[in-house]
């Protein structure tokens, strides 16, 4: 005897060989062992396993996010060191740069300030030249 | 002539249409639809777990394993591509988790539970695990069913893995040649062969209760 769904004629059975089966002595001798049945609550025991994993699941990409968060926070305050250092170095090596040119500065304004003919003009021209140096 | 061994699944209204409703349950599921997946489950629990209770012999084992199907089912909702039936992908899982859970046991030492008896002359005797049941008293018609249930299953275990779930398939899930050959990663010859080998070994396995069979139904 065929299920409905052998009857339609659906490629997947081959009623032939169902035939043949289910003439099969042996084969008819299983139908004394059934599939068991699982209990009422499986379905239940089931529907709570998925809900864990999928909690897991946001678990594990919270926790993803959390470690992306803390290599992009880390690589960002390592470039602002980086640059900070870069800026203070470069602000040491302008030092004595500046000083040389005030040096170059006094050592004009000393030469300037021995002529005697120019005393008059110089002091005003060595003030105006000081305050725009300095 | 509804099939005898589905007694917990719907009524099939054809085997398209079946395919079809698993297919918009699990784009459903997909979407976190929860009463979908509750679907999806009773739908195909008998099955699952009839089949995996059959391939291990252990019911608290299959009820483990026939959760992680469905567990693995759901969290592949979302890259579930429809090119295949659905039964036949989610029997696939099923065969990937017994094969592993085969390996596994082949691979476990097998301890005792029992020490062996110092009064056996040095022989090696299994432990007897049967416990008696104490609980109902069966008429001896009953026994000599129980028996016989015992040693269809007893011969259905002894199969090669490839074997026996090639006869789960076909005989307690109905499915086609090629189906099993899909679910098995193999050809549909070798799945004919498998299945021939299959119940060659099962004749002579259980040709006491054959002869019995033939005898009660000659005419």
């Amino acid at each position: 005897m065929f299920d409905q769904s052998m009857s339609t004629g659906s490629p997947e059975h081959d009623p032939r060989e169902l035939r043949t089966e289910d003439n099969d002595p042996v084969w008819r001798l299983l139908s004394a062992a059934p599939r068991p049945a699982p209990d009422a609550w499986f379905t239940a025991r089931t529907m709570a396993r998925c809900r864990q994993e999928r909690l897991v699941d946001a678990g594990m990409i919270s926790l993803g996010r959390m470690w992306r968060w803390a290599i992009g926070g880390g690589l960002g305050v390592a470039l602002a060191v980086v640059v900070l250092v870069t800026q203070i170095h470069s602000t040491v090596v302008m030092e004595p740069n500046k000083q040389k040119d005030v040096q170059d500065a006094f050592q004009i304004l000393a030469t300037v300030d021995t002529d005697p003919d120019s005393s008059s003009s110089s002091s005003s021209s060595s003030t105006s030249w000081q305050d725009s140096s300095l | 002539m509804k099939n005898p061994f589905r007694h917990d699944d719907p009524a099939p209204t054809g085997a398209l249409s079946s395919d079809t409703h698993d297919k918009a349950l699990m784009r459903q599921v997909a979407e976190g639809d929860e009463e979908a997946l509750r679907e999806l489950i009773e739908k195909h629990q008998g099955a699952v777990y009839g089949t995996i209770t059959k391939m291990l012999g252990d019911p608290a084992e299959a009820q483990d394993l026939a959760q992680q199907v469905f567990v693995r089912v759901y969290r592949a909702a979302g890259s579930y591509r429809a090119s295949a039936q659905f039964r036949t992908w989610m029997f696939t899982i099923v065969r990937n988790l017994v094969f592993n859970e085969h390996r596994r046991r082949s691979r476990a030492i097998l301890l005792p539970l029992h020490p062996s008896d110092p009064d056996s002359g040095g022989e090696n005797t299994l432990p007897d695990l049967d416990l008696p049941d104490l609980a109902t008293k069966s008429p001896d018609q009953h026994l000599l069913q129980q028996e016989m249930l015992e040693k269809i299953n007893e011969a259905i275990l002894a199969l090669p893995e490839q074997q026996r779930l090639a006869v789960i398939l076909r005989r307690y899930d109905e499915f086609s040649y090629e189906q099993i050959a899909e679910v098995l990663k193999t050809s549909v010859p070798a799945t004919k062969s498998l299945l021939f080998r299959a119940r060659e070994t099962l004749r002579i396995a259980l040709r006491g209760y054959l002869e019995v069979k033939s005898g009660k139904g000659s005419t």
